[in-house]
């Protein structure tokens, strides 16, 4: 995953949140952990969705989760979603690709102070 | 200097009382991986339990150019919002587990991230957090 370097590089950290798991179950770290790993990825944290506090499952219940997974990007001074995204099955989600995620991480942080 | 301070939520605001700092410390500390209260021995802390009036607050003492101290009291941003949404502060949450790729395993507690106060995790060689929030199906 050449791109997680890219947004290393670029000054962010990414933290995975897994939704639910393979079963419909609410996400854990681990799981987040096993599924990212199969991806090839080798950076940022993982979390479990079953385990968000103070609510558990806010990620998967969030407006932004079209029908599946979503991206949000957020300074860490300000902490204000600047940007969010949508991915899944075609239909209603945008489903950029990692390079355009890379280019709006880039966009913000040219942004910052 | 200050106007930085200022973007970050940092301003030269009051501290919070002892029994919101018990609050902070608890929250941490109910993974077991660490005492925050060391961490936060030179800093008091507060954690509002609505999301949408968070006036998180860690004090810090910072050295101004003169040598003097001057106290200056770092912030989680106010204003979070719940349902999230594009534009708002996001809510300070927290996972009892995080783990790294690098095989750090922590909690992971938002309201930390923008004073990097956290005793584990370094937020400050990050600018910008990326969530990629997804399924295993």
């Amino acid at each position: 995953m050449q791109v997680e370097q890219q947004i290393l590089d670029a000054g962010a950290e990414i933290i995975w949140v897994l939704e639910t798991d393979s079963f419909l179950q609410p996400g854990t770290a681990q799981g987040c952990r096993d599924l990212v790993d199969s991806f090839g990825s080798t950076h940022g944290w993982c979390v479990g969705d079953g385990d968000t506090h103070p609510v558990p499952t806010t990620f998967d219940n969030s407006p932004f989760s079209i029908g599946r997974g979503f991206d949000i990007i957020v300074p860490r001074e300000t902490m204000v979603i600047e940007y969010a995204t949508n991915h899944g099955t075609p239909g209603g989600n945008e489903n950029i690709t990692g390079e355009e995620l890379l280019a709006q991480i880039q966009l913000i942080a040219d942004s910052l102070p | 200097m200050a106007s930085l301070l200022a973007l970050g939520g940092c301003t030269d605001s009051g501290s919070a009382g002892t029994d919101e700092l018990a609050d902070a410390s608890e929250s941490k500390g109910a993974t077991g991986s660490m005492d925050s209260s060391e961490g936060l021995e030179s800093s008091e802390a507060s954690s509002a339990s609505d999301s949408s009036s968070s006036t998180n607050s860690t004090s810090a003492t910072s050295e101004s150019t003169d040598g003097s101290e001057t106290g200056m009291t770092c912030s989680y941003p106010k204003g979070a919002v719940e349902p999230m949404a594009l534009g708002e502060v996001l809510t300070p949450y927290s996972w009892t587990t995080a783990i790294h790729a690098d095989g750090t395993t922590t909690s992971l507690d938002l309201f930390y991230a923008p004073c990097d106060t956290d005793e584990v995790i370094d937020w400050s060689i990050h600018e910008i957090l990326v969530f990629i929030s997804l399924p295993a199906w």
